[in-house]
């Protein structure tokens, strides 16, 4: 038998058995996020009241990282504004814009040079200054030099008075109550270091004052695909891994944490490009190191909407950078797999994001090419390659239409039935392409990771009409 | 196969959910049709003479649609609401299902025995008080304190004060407006409490601005735990400890000289103003910044002498300068 037929039979079972451990360990992240799910589903009742607030909720700290946001910032800032929550201070850091956001936020918000004995927890590019605003006594600018959104939430931190901060992304677009959702874990649970929310893809909706007014599905292609991966992102993914106090990523775009913890663990890592998953997998590193107990929670309610990529060329820069923050997240904390003290997120959670999201591409697209290959000349039968096909795609599948389970068993985000029948569509055609393109632009991240090119603000083409003054 | 037979469930599933819903939804509108005018006429006094039909399988609906309204009135509305529960037989149906239901009808059924005060349903409350599930049990304590404050406080202060998982501001928006039945019951449970539960307990009695007795007070000062000094530090705001909270000044620890700072604010005197200065040289931030509110809030401090202070040393002048500009701006 030659070497080549030897590495087939030895290779095809591997890639098998490959694609049966990833999608079988997706799938019991699916059943513990049905029982989390139906654990919340108790408390519907409740969530449906209106709420009363004694006001002595834990003050937060909105930390609004801007570069080069002079078209949205002002219609962000005001419908953060109007956020209902007790106590609340909001920090626009202006990192070193090239463009008006300052003067657009001087103008709109009546900014006032302000003194303010500037506290350096965390080491930060220069601030040049400290504006406040004459309007809303709880918002405040922080002009400071260029340096990262990183190094912009950690100056936000540097400024903030409250105990609790929230990261959110300029253009994001909150729930009215995102913050009372998101505060909930904190209430009950007094070693909660941090929550996230879900982010949905605002694509196709309704905005109207900075808040979203109807759902609706994209007709972009694009953005249609991403509806179903966020849904399949959140709803199992980091449901599911929150069940077991093991979720290593809170999304940027909105996470809540406790600033005490974050500044003991040193910020945010500045020239890091997945800055939020970098802090999560640090704090889960550092504190286990220490015996600490602590938890990190998901809240899978929709708190926060993003204009998601509609046009390949912004979705593929996205994926390359969303793939190299991941390596970056992982490398940087390779003492927190199989510690001692590691638990969930050391000896499951870690290894699984090695094994399944940072090698993942690599192995999937090789998958592809060897058992083509291997097919085409006729090293494999046509019953293996197609037990490979049906694992890869058949699975995908089954996942992607689990996400939609959750989603119809808990928010009923989208209420029309036409607007099923197109996720339905949507989740057996995202496995014909979009799956296999979204992996090779995967591994051209983790390339581009290891030649280790310097990271930068993420550039992102957004149409954001919404957010435009008219 | 069998992936893809999982997926046509799944699918099947999916349709099954969303026929369903919109049949519940469809009831449920009817329901919300028929009752909303009634519920609306009613916390205006307008009763009719006969109610609209209401089946069983819609009385869960019926009753998250009657809470609904009745977390948004007081008064005499309320007891509008509350006779057309009494007339549709709710008080049977809630005792009922406290003792039978699902968690989630436990839940409703609490709130409903709450608004309408039955005090049948004590012994069943306590027994839902006390149980393990954190949002189930803090419903039923608002349920007791609606029918009877005292007697609540009475029975249920000393394990109030144990239970780490009820959220402060939860607890302080249920009992803050039964203060006074509280207060005496609070302090005795505080007298005799585990001093790992003193500091939560003496942050429950800030938020609700109640006071200890002197004595408790005295010795809560002087404990040996900073935390609770912390806390107890919130409730020091009679002139007789001051001298108590002087002498936490210069605590080693900053949370505890923090807490006599903004302490002293209000108490402060004359010869305060030597302590608060010196303070604005703390090593830490928030110590310098409530000292520097401190000294800005005394009111024979003259505007000319915080000035001279902003123009001092660079620590003490960064944080008066800060504390001048939001005096100025708010």
């Amino acid at each position: 038998m030659s070497l080549y037929l030897v590495l087939v039979q030895a290779m095809t079972p591997v890639v098998i058995a490959y694609f049966i451990v990833l999608n079988g360990g997706y799938l019991i992240l699916n059943l513990l996020s049905i029982v989390a799910l139906q654990r919340r589903s108790r408390d519907a009742i409740l969530d449906s009241l209106p709420q009363v607030y004694s006001g002595l909720e834990p003050p937060i700290s909105l930390l609004v990282p801007a570069y080069n946001e002079e078209a949205t910032i002002a219609a962000s800032v005001r419908s953060m504004l109007q956020l209902s929550y007790a106590e609340l201070e909001i920090i626009v850091i202006n990192d070193g814009s090239k463009d008006a956001t300052l003067d657009v936020l001087k103008e709109e918000f009546g900014l006032q040079a302000f003194p303010e004995a500037y506290r350096v927890q965390i080491t930060t590019q220069p601030v040049h200054a400290v504006y406040r605003s004459l309007r809303y006594p709880n918002l405040r600018v922080i002009d400071k030099a260029n340096g990262g959104k990183a190094d912009s939430l950690n100056a936000g931190i540097n400024a903030s008075r409250y105990p609790l901060f929230c990261g959110v992304d300029a253009d994001s677009i909150l729930q009215r109550d995102s913050l009372q959702k998101l505060v909930r874990p904190f209430l009950t649970d007094v070693t909660m270091v941090a929550t996230g929310g879900t982010v949905r893809v605002a694509n196709g909706c309704q905005v109207s004052g900075g808040f979203l007014t109807q759902v609706g599905l994209p007709r972009n292609p694009w953005a249609l695909f991403q509806v179903v991966e966020y849904l399949r992102a959140f709803l199992f993914g980091r449901l599911g891994w929150s069940v077991v106090n093991g979720m290593l990523i809170i999304s940027g775009a909105f996470g809540l944490f406790r600033k005490q913890t974050v500044i003991e663990a040193g910020g945010y890592r500045p020239k890091t490009i997945g800055e939020d998953m970098e802090l999560v997998v640090r704090i889960h590193r550092l504190l286990r190191e220490r015996d600490q107990p602590y938890r990190i929670e998901f809240v899978p309610d929709p708190v926060c909407w993003t204009e998601a990529p509609e046009d390949r060329a912004t979705l593929r820069n996205q994926r390359i950078r969303w793939q190299r923050g991941l390596a970056e997240s992982l490398a940087s904390n390779w003492g927190l797999m199989f510690s001692r003290h590691g638990g969930v997120p050391g000896w499951l959670a870690f290894p699984f994001m090695i094994l399944f999201e940072w090698l993942g591409p690599v192995v999937e697209l090789c998958g592809y090419v060897f058992m083509s290959i291997a097919w085409v000349l006729g090293a494999i039968s046509w019953d293996a390659f197609g037990t490979f096909l049906f694992l890869a795609v058949g699975l995908g599948v089954l996942l992607s239409a689990s996400g939609l389970l959750l989603e119809e068993m808990s928010f009923h985000i989208y209420p029309r039935p036409s607007q099923l029948l197109v996720l339905g569509v949507v989740v057996v055609a995202e496995n014909f392409g979009y799956r296999q393109l979204n992996s090779w632009w995967r591994l051209v991240g983790l390339w581009r990771w290891a030649r280790q090119q310097e990271s930068t603000w993420g550039t992102m083409t957004r149409k954001g009409n919404w957010q435009r003054k008219v | 196969m069998g992936a893809l037979s999982l997926t046509m469930l799944i699918a099947l599933q999916i349709i099954l959910m969303r026929i369903g819903m919109r049949r519940r939804q469809a009831r449920n509108h009817a329901m919300t049709q028929a009752w909303r005018p009634v519920l609306n006429g009613a916390m205006m006094g307008i009763v009719p003479a006969t109610l609209p039909p209401l089946a069983p399988r819609d009385m869960m609906p019926f009753l998250a649609l009657w809470l609904h309204l009745q977390q948004s009135v007081r008064g005499d509305a309320s007891e509008q609401l509350n006779a057309i529960a009494y007339r549709l037989q709710c008080d049977l149906l809630a005792r009922r299902l406290l003792n039978q239901g699902n968690r989630t009808q436990r839940v409703v059924a609490t709130l409903v025995l709450g608004h309408i005060r039955d005090r049948t349903a004590w012994s069943d409350l306590i027994r839902e008080a006390r149980q393990l599930d954190s949002a189930a049990s803090i419903l039923a304590l608002w349920a007791l304190v609606q029918i009877d404050a005292a007697e609540t406080a009475h029975a249920l202060a000393a394990s109030l004060l144990l239970r780490t998982d009820w959220p402060l501001a939860q607890l302080a928006t249920i009992l803050q407006e039964e203060r006074d039945a509280w207060e005496p019951a609070l302090a005795e449970a505080i007298g005799t409490l585990d001093p790992v539960r003193l500091p939560d307990a003496l942050r429950l009695l800030g938020a609700l601005r109640l006071s200890l007795p002197p004595v408790l007070l005295n010795q809560m000062l002087a404990h040996a735990d900073p935390d609770v000094v912390a806390a107890a530090l919130r409730l020091a705001t009679s002139p007789d400890s001051a001298d108590q909270v002087r002498a936490h000044l210069t605590h080693a620890n900053w949370q505890v000289r923090v807490q006599a700072v903004r302490a002293l604010g209000p108490l402060g005197q004359r010869d305060d103003v030597v302590r608060l200065k010196a303070l604005l040289a703390d090593p830490h931030w928030w110590v310098r910044y409530r000292a520097a509110q401190a000294l800005a809030g005394l009111p024979f401090v003259p505007r000319d002498e915080l000035e001279a202070l902003a123009a001092s040393d660079r620590f003490a002048a960064d944080i008066m300068r800060q504390v001048l500009a939001e005096q100025e701006t708010l």
